[in-house]
């Protein structure tokens, strides 16, 4: 008798073994398989003792009286039919073919069964001879290589999901950014339905609950944590070790202040996984699952390596939050509040730190008053980033304003500055341009030390570099040894633009073709009002850049007369109120009441046009409107962000605009973005310019 | 319709119905004046449209005048005065307003009548 693949052998009455003194039949019943025997009908013929033992059956309950099929589950009952029994009729025998068996007791038996057809003389079957293998341990040890398998595939989508957001951690800049990608990385690495983060207000020690994924409410999310709270929160802060909750029966007995987060929804795991950087814990993460979850070692293990690289990605982060913040506070403090006013002088300014967080540098403008009649104005960088910088651009402004005091030309003020940045090391190399006004007649005294020339607009139109005046940075030594200050005089309505090299520096082409391009952009919105020039041309010089370094502008105009700016929804209705505010600046600026009625005229169309075609008279939209007398030139730009549709049959825009083309000496319209309106027209003021 | 910028009065002769509107005629009331013309002027021998009280028209006021002499053609006579010079004179001429059917007064626009 073979075991493993053999063929049952009806057992014969032989002498007992020569070796081991068992007979045949002791050697059959005791067999580490099963053996049966069945008759053509099926009805079983003979078992030995294993399969009985293995079973739970009686001898006497199956020999005769049940078939083989009985015995089996309903699943492998089918098998049989399908498979088994066919093959076992036309080949004679089957090998390895896998039943669940069903016990005495009804649990099922997983087994391997072998069988062989004897058939008679003439070749009918008598018998089929069938061997039964335990296959309970192949089954298991499947399942656990399936399991196994699976785990290890998890595993590695876990790590792969971990590196991310490592990667991602490493990337994160600010709090804001860590906190989010905390949130995210418990849930998707391990299926977690919410998750909520808190974290250390390093003021008053609480932690404060700062964000949450998922459904809204997944712990509770008690708004900060109290130190007295028998918090699971409070268990990971403590331990900074990963605190599992694993369901409602343990909330109740350690936690109970959560058990009430677990009845009121799906009794879900709640992990809490704090947030360590050297020794400190900084923050918690609480994750909610939607049921049951028992995490192993290795997802422990997991949750607290995130915990780990989230802490340290979190310091980082705040550290760096924390230098930008003062470095921002230090330069914003610094900068002017105190403007001065006067009619003869408008001033508009902007400045926009550098996209770089840690690269908050030394730029400046100040303006201030030197006495009543004359003004200065500066724009200066200090070479170096941060807190370094913005703090020597501090004294190098305060230095600027008390020494500009004195009596003396722009060059005279440079020479002090360069005795000033000796004591200053930080200011040296320091670059400014200084520019005094004088409001009674215009005249206009300038220097640049190392600085880009400022850029002059003629109110008459055309923007030119003010060249002149041009020495080294402060406390250069290989500048001339002299300074040089150069004279220009303003026309009433004229502007002057300062700015730091942010704006034009580009690593894509040179310094000129920057400063070029600066000037060329600043005569395409000298129309605008002064505020709204300095912001249109800081947005298109930079509109394109890759990486923005601080950048600060500062435009002034001389005896400028205010621009008409207006904003009217579009409403039909608006539009007469529109015109009566127009022929109000119109008559305010001078211009003869005989041209009023025309330039009103074009300008309703315009703005009729905006509510009627790009609005569809939506009133939730509006119709910009500026308006500006430069000289003998009135420009008025008619603004809409709607849509330009095809022209109705009825021709009513091309009337409106037949109109403005025939009063306004040049229209152009832009649809670009929206629609605009720009018309000009040379006027005849009343009195005289 | 926006009451507070036009205001609209009627007056019926023998020769013809005479609607004098003043104020400002513009996108927002020149549809509701066209339909308030058209309910006044319908059993009419001849219509004269007085705005010489009117101190502002746009497109729209013009696409409104258009529509009623195109409407009335051959039906019944338009005249539309208006003060000269003035803007709404200045607006009909640059809109190509024909001359024949402008006067200065509504008693010259009376009397033109046939």
């Amino acid at each position: 008798v073979t075991v493993a693949g053999g063929e049952p052998e009806e057992p014969e009455h032989r002498p007992p073994d020569a070796l081991t003194g068992d007979t045949a039949e002791e050697l059959y019943d005791a067999a580490p398989c099963g053996y049966l025997s069945t008759h053509p009908d099926g009805l079983l013929a003979k078992v030995n003792q294993t399969f009985l033992t293995w079973t739970g059956y009686q001898r006497d309950e199956l020999v005769g009286r049940r078939r083989f099929l009985d015995l089996l589950a309903p699943g492998s009952r089918i098998y049989h039919e399908t498979h088994y029994a066919p093959l076992l009729r036309m080949q004679g025998s089957v090998q390895e073919i896998s039943f669940d068996l069903v016990r005495a007791d009804g649990t099922r038996f997983p087994v391997l069964v072998n069988s062989r057809l004897r058939n008679d003389d003439e070749g009918r079957p008598l018998l089929a001879l069938t061997t039964v293998f335990d296959a309970s341990d192949r089954k298991k040890y499947e399942r656990e290589l399936l399991l196994a398998r699976r785990k290890a595939e998890q595993y590695a989508e876990r790590l792969a999901i971990l590196q991310l957001a490592v990667a991602e951690l490493a990337a994160a800049a600010e709090v804001a950014d860590v906190a989010r990608v905390i949130v995210g990385v418990v849930r998707d690495a391990f299926g977690a339905a919410a998750s909520a983060l808190w974290l250390r207000d390093e003021a008053t020690g609480r932690f404060d609950w700062v964000a949450a994924l998922g459904v809204p409410d997944p712990v509770g999310e008690p708004p900060f944590l109290t130190a007295d709270a028998q918090l699971p929160q409070h268990e990971a802060i403590q331990r900074g070790d990963v605190v599992v909750v694993q369901d409602a029966a343990e909330a109740r007995r350690a936690f109970p202040l959560v058990s009430a987060a677990f009845e009121g929804g799906p009794a879900g795991t709640l992990v809490l996984v704090p947030l360590v950087a050297q020794g400190r814990t900084l923050g918690v993460v609480a994750s909610r699952f939607a049921e049951r979850r028992d995490l192993d070692v290795d997802e422990l293990g997991l949750l607290q390596t995130v915990g780990r690289q989230a802490g340290l990605a979190l310091q980082r982060a705040r550290l760096f939050d924390e230098q930008r913040t003062v470095a921002l506070t230090l330069q914003r403090s610094l900068l002017p509040h105190d403007a001065p006013t006067d009619p003869r002088l408008q001033l508009a300014t902007c400045y926009l730190p550098s996209e770089d967080a840690m690269e908050v540098g030394g730029d400046w403008y100040d303006m201030f008053g030197l006495d009543a009649d004359r003004v200065a104005v500066v724009v200066g960088d200090v070479v170096g980033r941060g807190v370094h910088a913005a703090a020597a651009m501090g004294q190098l402004r305060s230095a600027v304003r008390a020494l500009a005091a004195l009596d003396g030309d722009p060059a005279t003020l440079l020479g002090r500055l360069d005795r000033f940045v000796e004591g200053v090391e930080a200011a040296q190399m320091a670059t400014l341009a200084f520019a005094e006004l004088d409001l009674r007649d215009g005249s206009l005294r300038y220097a640049c030390a190392g600085h880009p020339p400022p850029v002059l607009l003629a109110a008459t139109g055309g923007a030119r570099l003010l060249w002149g005046g041009r020495s080294a940075p402060l406390g250069a030594h290989f500048g001339a040894g002299h300074r040089s200050g150069g004279q220009v005089v303003l026309a009433p309505g004229d502007r002057l633009l300062l700015y730091t090299d942010g704006l034009v520096e580009r690593r894509d082409r040179g310094l000129d073709v920057g400063i070029d391009l600066l000037a060329a952009e600043v005569a395409t919105w000298g129309h605008a009002p002064l505020g709204a020039q300095v912001d249109a041309v800081s947005e298109a010089m930079l509109r394109d850049a890759e990486t923005r370094d601080d950048v600060c502008l500062l435009g002034l105009s001389f005896r400028e007369e205010p621009a008409f700016e207006d904003r009217v929804a579009a409403d039909r209705q608006e539009v007469a109120t529109l015109r009566d505010r127009l022929a109000g600046w119109l008559a305010q600026r001078g211009v003869q009441e005989s041209e009023w009625d025309t330039i009103v005229l074009a300008c309703s169309e315009a703005v009729a046009n905006a509510i009627e075609h790009a609005y569809d008279d939506d009133a939730a939209h509006q119709v910009e409107v500026i308006a500006t007398v430069r000289e003998d030139q009135l420009l008025i730009r008619v603004s809409d962000a709607g849509r330009w549709r095809p022209e109705r049959a009825d021709g009513i825009r091309g009337r409106g605009l037949a109109i403005i083309r025939r009063v306004m000496d040049h229209v152009t319209i832009d649809r670009s973005a929206g629609t605009v309106v720009t018309m000009h027209r040379r006027i005849h003021p009343a009195s005289g310019p | 319709m926006n009451d507070e910028i036009a205001t609209v009065e009627v007056e019926w002769t023998e020769a013809a119905c005479i609607l004098r509107i003043a104020g400002e005629l513009d996108l927002s009331n020149a549809t509701h004046l066209e339909d308030r013309v058209r309910q006044e002027a319908e059993n009419c021998r001849a219509l004269v449209l007085d705005l010489t009280g009117l101190r502002f028209i746009d497109s729209s006021g013009v696409r409104m005048l258009d529509h009623l002499v195109t409407a009335y053609d051959g039906v019944r006579q338009v005249r539309v005065a208006t003060t000269d010079p003035g803007p709404v004179r200045f607006t009909l001429k640059l809109c190509g307003f024909d001359d024949a059917l402008l006067t200065t007064s509504t008693d010259e626009a009376v009397a033109s009548l046939s």
